[in-house]
C-alpha cells in the first residue's frame, strides 16, 4: 500500500487517494445518475420512432443531443451540490475535516472529479450513446451512409462545457455553504442573482432612453461598437476571474468549516 | 502532546463554554476526561482535533495549531466519536480508501482487531449495529498507530463482552509513545484502562492528576458513620459511608473508587485540590 509522504507542501499522491475516495463513496450515486440519464435519452429517442409509424422517419442521435447535454449539465451539478454531502452532519464531518490531507488537496480533488473528470466521462457517455443510437438507426432502417455522431469538438458543445465550468464552481461553492438542499438553494441564488441583473439593467436602460430623449445623449454608436468588439473578450475574462472568485471562496468556506 | 492555553469558546454569544481552559497531555498516557452533561468534554475533543476553533487561546497538537488541520498533524491524530455515521461500503473498502493516509497504518493488526471483536467484515458497514459500528471504528483508530488518539464515549452501545474486549484491546495496545484521551461518563468501563483523571467543569479543568499520584495522596475507604477522622468527601452507601480521606504516608494505597472521587470533586474540588497542591508547595 502506498503511503503518502507526510509534507504540507501538495502533494499528488494524497490528491489521487482523496480522488480515489470521493469515487468510492459518490460511486452508486453517479452509476444511477449516468443510468438514469441514459435510460431517459434512449426513451426520448425511442418514443417518437415507436410512435411516428413511418418507416421513411429515421430519427438521428442529434434530436436528442440538446437534451443530452442538458443532462451533462444538470446532472454534473446536481453531483456537485453532494460532493462535500459528508461536511454537513456532525456524525459525518470528521471523516473528511480530520482525514489527513490539506484543505486544498480536498478541494481541488472534489474539483477535479466533478469537472474534469465527470465531463470527460459524461462526453464519452453520450459519444456511446450516439454511436448506439446510430447503430440502431441504421440496423432498423438498413441505411448506413448517414452517421450522425456526437462531435465533443464543436464549438457548441466547447461552449456548453466552458458554461458547465463556470457554473459547476458556483455549484461547488454551494455545496459546501449550504447545509441541506444544496443544489436547490444554489440554484435559486442564482435565479435571484439573474432577476436582480435584470433589473438593474432594465433600470439602466430606462435612464439611459430618458437621457437620449431630453438630453440627445450621442453615445450611442460608440457604446455598441466598443461592446462588439470587446464583448467576446470580456466574457471569457469575466468568466475565468469569476470562476478563480468561486473557487477561492469555496476553498475558504472549506478552510473554516467547523462541526456543527 | 497536546497544548491548550487560555481556550475560549462560546457556542452562543455572552455564554462561554471555555473561558481560559488550560490542559497539558503527554505521550504515554491514557487520559480518562470526565465532566457533566453539557460540561464541554466533546467540545474539548473537538478543539484538539481541530473540527471547532477556539474564540480565543491556541490549541496545539505536537506544536502546530489544530485550526490547521495540515496533513501532517492530521496523520498523527485519529478522533472516535460518540455518535457517527459510516458509508455504505464494506469494512475492507473502508480501510483501502482511509488507511494510506495513515503511514503507519497496521492491516494485520485492523484483520485481528475485527476478529477479536467479533466484527463482520464482509457486511456493509451501515448495515452493521451501532456496537458493531463502533468496534470497527475502534479497531481502526489503533490500527492508525496515530500519536494522538481521542476517543468520546467509545464503551457507549458496546453490549458487556464487548467492554471487556474492548480493555483487552486497549491494554494489549502499545501506547508508550500515544496519548490516549478517553471521554466518558462510564467511569467504571474505564477503571483500570486511564492512568491520569481529568475532569472538566463549568468550562475549566478542575482536577488533572495522575492515577499513581492519586493513590498515593487519597484513600478510598468505607467509613461507619461514627468515624471521626477527617473526610475530604463521603457519600451514604448501604452499611455506613464511602468516603474519600487523605492517605497517611504510612498507609497502604487503596484501590481508587473514581465515581466517588468524580462525584467529590464536582462538589468538593477545592478541598480534593488542596491535597495535591501541599506537595506541591
Amino acid at each position: 500500500m502506498n503511503k503518502p509522504g507526510q509534507s504540507i507542501s501538495f502533494s499528488m499522491l494524497r490528491f489521487q487517494l482523496i480522488i480515489k475516495r470521493f469515487f468510492v463513496l459518490n460511486q452508486k450515486n453517479w452509476l444511477i445518475g449516468f443510468l438514469g440519464a441514459t435510460g431517459l435519452l434512449l426513451s426520448f429517442w425511442l418514443l417518437p420512432v415507436i410512435f411516428s409509424g413511418s418507416a421513411s422517419a429515421q430519427i438521428h442521435f442529434q434530436s436528442i443531443e440538446g437534451m443530452a447535454l442538458f443532462f451533462y449539465t444538470a446532472g454534473g451539478l446536481a453531483l456537485t451540490s453532494r460532493i462535500f454531502f459528508e461536511l454537513h452532519s456532525s456524525n459525518n464531518a470528521f471523516q473528511l475535516l480530520t482525514l489527513p490531507a490539506s484543505t486544498l488537496e480536498k478541494f481541488s480533488a472534489a474539483w477535479f472529479v466533478s469537472s474534469v473528470v465527470y465531463t470527460a466521462a459524461a462526453i464519452t457517455a453520450i459519444y456511446l450513446l450516439s454511436i448506439i443510437i446510430e447503430t440502431i438507426s441504421a440496423i432498423r432502417f438498413g441505411f448506413w451512409g448517414n452517421f450522425q455522431l456526437f462531435n465533443p469538438f464543436e464549438n457548441d458543445n466547447l461552449q456548453r462545457y466552458a458554461s458547465y465550468f463556470f457554473y459547476h464552481s458556483i455549484f461547488l461553492l454551494g455545496a459546501i455553504y449550504f447545509k441541506k438542499n444544496n443544489f436547490l438553494k444554489t440554484l435559486l441564488v442564482i435565479i435571484t442573482f439573474f432577476i436582480g441583473l435584470f433589473f438593474t439593467i432594465a433600470i439602466g436602460g430606462l435612464v439611459l432612453a430618458f437621457m437620449m430623449v431630453t438630453d440627445d445623449f450621442s453615445f450611442e454608436y460608440q457604446l455598441l461598437e466598443t461592446a462588439a468588439i470587446w464583448q467576446s473578450l470580456l466574457t471569457y475574462l469575466i468568466g475565468i476571474f469569476l470562476i478563480a472568485l468561486f473557487l477561492l471562496f469555496g476553498f475558504l468556506q472549506l478552510k473554516n468549516k467547523q462541526v456543527a | 502532546m497536546v497544548s491548550i492555553t487560555d481556550l475560549t469558546f462560546a457556542f452562543k454569544k455572552n455564554h462561554l463554554l471555555f473561558n481560559g481552559l488550560n490542559l497539558e497531555l503527554q505521550a504515554g498516557s491514557i487520559y480518562g476526561l470526565f465532566g457533566l452533561n453539557g460540561a464541554g468534554k466533546t467540545t474539548l475533543l473537538n478543539h484538539i482535533s481541530g473540527l471547532l476553533f477556539p474564540k480565543s487561546g491556541t490549541c496545539e497538537i505536537l506544536g502546530k495549531s489544530s485550526r490547521k488541520r495540515d496533513p501532517e498533524t492530521l496523520s498523527e491524530l485519529y478522533v472516535l466519536p460518540e455518535q457517527f455515521d459510516l458509508p455504505p461500503i464494506p469494512a475492507h473498502s473502508y480501510v483501502n480508501i482511509h488507511a494510506p493516509f495513515y503511514p503507519r497504518f497496521d492491516e494485520e493488526y485492523m484483520k485481528h482487531s475485527l476478529m477479536e471483536l467479533l466484527v463482520e467484515g464482509d457486511k456493509n458497514l451501515n448495515e452493521l449495529s451501532y456496537g458493531q459500528r463502533k468496534k470497527f471504528l475502534i479497531a481502526f483508530a489503533l490500527a492508525t498507530n496515530a500519536r494522538l488518539l481521542l476517543m468520546d464515549e467509545p464503551t457507549n452501545g458496546l453490549d458487556i463482552p464487548s467492554k471487556s474486549q474492548f480493555r483487552k484491546i486497549m491494554a494489549a495496545s502499545d501506547h508508550s509513545k500515544r496519548c490516549v484521551v478517553i471521554s466518558t461518563h462510564q467511569v467504571r468501563d474505564l477503571e483500570a484502562m486511564i492512568d491520569h483523571l481529568t475532569v472538566l467543569n463549568d468550562g475549566k479543568i478542575i482536577f488533572h492528576q495522575g492515577i499513581d499520584n492519586i493513590a498515593k495522596k487519597l484513600s478510598f475507604e468505607k467509613i461507619a458513620e461514627d468515624d471521626n477522622r477527617f473526610v475530604l468527601y463521603s457519600e451514604e452507601i448501604f452499611g455506613g459511608k464511602a468516603a474519600i480521606i487523605p492517605k497517611k504516608t504510612d498507609s497502604n494505597e487503596t484501590q481508587i473508587d473514581l465515581e466517588l472521587l468524580f462525584n467529590g470533586i464536582i462538589q468538593k474540588g477545592d478541598v480534593i485540590n488542596q491535597q495535591f497542591v501541599r506537595e506541591a508547595v
